[in-house]
């Protein structure tokens, strides 16, 4: 499987990325597609664990793993925007609102 | 043809990367959104690629396509609720702490990629005892009989968490008046029509498809359930489905289906034995197709409802029109 | 034999998918990236599917393909409709 070096490196990457966005934007949606985009990365390295095995067939477990995480993904996106949503019915914006101390903290939508 | 193969998932990881990098860096909410959905798309083709079809499917039909529909409603919310008809506002800043957190995911993802490079570089073999407890059970395909049997109570606390977030919409909901985001149209643009009355049978039936198939082969009833749940953005979509600000019984079974039918099972199942979730004797097969079905139901419903942003919905009559 | 018959197809199907990509990348308004859009890459997956259906050679396989690009074209004309629609209304794009 010439494929596991590949995907493994994409995947450390990927989850990189995804924090990026997290950290640097500020609008909730850009936060919620980086979110997104580690958890695509934590898949990514699971199903990666998943075929390293295989002259005998991939191990199931961690893609039912997955599986199940690609649904909990949308719930998490599906509630998340609407709570910004809410937000910005609140607010005005959808961006979080600036606490006292410089940096807000912690990000609160994962 | 090694060779090959390489370049080719060589290819695929840096499409994944250059996607996800331009969906998070790119001003723009919409193109970041299409390149999410195009990211998603890609991410199919690399489960197709490690030999994981069930998860293409789930990728192509959840990720890309349901969540992208609701980053696409996301999007025109963005203008709704500002009452703003064309531009989409923009981020009052866009970047901030830029060279730090640069500096922290460089670090991290360096760190990352080693440690899973050399975590998969070590073989390891599925174990014995599940490998047997798979080969050896009623149903084929391996992934449903984890879902199902093996790992079920898994499944059952997943169900729970997607009904669970519709119940969040919906308290959100009732906190605050949301302008209405599908209202349905006086006019259905032309085309519409057609297109339902072709997609609506196709969809049904490939969504029976999966959900049958996958007792043997890729599908079953997550996919299944997310294929109805499209149809269901499609009638929302085109006013076929109306908002309402509660929800209807009939929904709130459809809702409540899986998850309910599920855990009872769960419960009886220390009558025939004594750990919840084991399936009956000689029976697995059946039991299994009629958790499922329940599941795909509640999965397509609650996926309906999670994209309209509505407490409910209730089919409009679209009226025959008289010449 | 069939497997270069496959072969050539795809890449034919590949070919058109190049040029359509190049149209919308190139083309200066909405109607004209549209039109290649739609005209090329349903040629390109129509090729793509034709290959496939000769490597894979099964009467169910071939059913299977011709299914996968009939509802492609379906969604497509739709889309490019809806999309061309909004495009007269909005004269601007």
């Amino acid at each position: 499987m010439s494929g596991i070096l590949a995907f493994s490196l994409t995947a450390g990457l990927l989850f990189a990325l995804g924090l990026y966005g997290m950290l640097t934007r500020t609008g909730l949606i850009h936060r919620l597609l980086g979110a997104n985009i580690m958890a695509a990365a934590v898949f990514l390295f699971l199903v990666v664990l998943s075929t390293r095995a295989t002259e005998a067939g991939a191990d199931p477990v961690p893609e039912v793993m997955v599986l199940t995480g690609i649904v909990i993904s949308i719930s998490l996106t599906a509630f998340g925007l609407v709570l910004i949503r809410y937000l910005r019915a609140m607010t005005g914006q959808a961006t979080l609102p600036r606490s006292g101390r410089e940096g807000d903290g912690h990000s609160g939508d994962d | 043809m090694s060779l090959l193969s390489l370049i080719f998932d060589a290819l695929l990881g840096l499409g994944l990367l250059w996607l996800a990098w331009r969906a998070v860096s790119s001003p723009g909410l919409f193109a970041s959104v299409v390149l999410f959905m195009v990211f998603g798309f890609v991410m199919a083709i690399t489960w197709a690629r490690l030999g994981a079809p069930d998860l293409a499917l789930a990728e192509a039909a959840i990720s890309a396509g349901l969540t992208g529909a609701l980053l696409l409603s996301a999007c025109k919310a963005a203008l709704t609720d500002t009452g703003n008809d064309n531009e989409l506002p923009d981020e009052p800043s866009t970047v901030r702490r830029r060279w730090p957190a640069a500096l922290i995911c460089t670090g991290l993802g360096a760190v990352l990629s080693i440690v899973m490079i050399q975590v998969a570089a070590n073989r390891a073999a599925v174990p014995p005892a599940l490998a047997e407890a798979v080969t050896t059970h009623p149903l084929d395909n391996p992934i449903t009989v984890m879902l199902l049997d093996l790992r079920g109570y898994d499944t059952l606390l997943e169900v729970t968490v997607l009904l669970t977030a519709f119940l969040g919409v919906r308290i959100l909901l009732e906190q605050t008046e949301l302008p209405r985001l599908h209202a349905p149209r006086a006019t259905t643009p032309l085309m519409v029509d057609p297109l339902l009355a072709m997609a609506t049978p196709v969809l049904l039936m490939t969504a029976l498809y999966l959900f049958w198939t996958g007792m043997e082969a890729p599908g079953g009833a997550f996919q299944a359930g997310a294929l109805l749940g499209a149809l269901g953005v499609m009638y929302t979509l085109t006013g076929r489905f109306e908002p309402l600000d509660r929800t209807p019984v009939l929904l709130r079974l459809g809702l409540i289906l899986g998850p309910g039918m599920f855990a009872i099972f769960a419960c009886l199942a220390l009558t025939w034995s004594e750990w919840p979730l084991a399936y009956p004797a000689g029976a697995t097969g059946a039991a299994a197709v009629a958790i499922e079905f329940t599941l795909m139901i509640s999965i397509a419903v609650t996926l309906t409802l999670l994209f309209s942003a509505t407490p409910g919905l209730h089919a409009r009559h679209m009226g025959v029109r008289h010449p | 034999m069939s497997t270069w018959l496959a072969i050539a197809l795809i890449l034919i199907g590949c070919s058109f998918f190049l040029a359509g990509t190049v149209g919308l990348l190139r083309f200066p308004d909405t109607h004209s990236r549209l039109h290649a859009l739609t005209k090329a890459d349903n040629l390109g997956l129509g090729f793509i599917c034709a290959g496939l259906a000769v490597h894979d050679g099964s009467l169910t396989g071939t059913i299977h393909l011709l299914f996968v690009w009939a509802l492609a074209m379906m969604a497509a004309t739709v889309s490019a409709f809806l999309i061309a629609r909004w495009a007269d209304e909005e004269p601007e794009h």
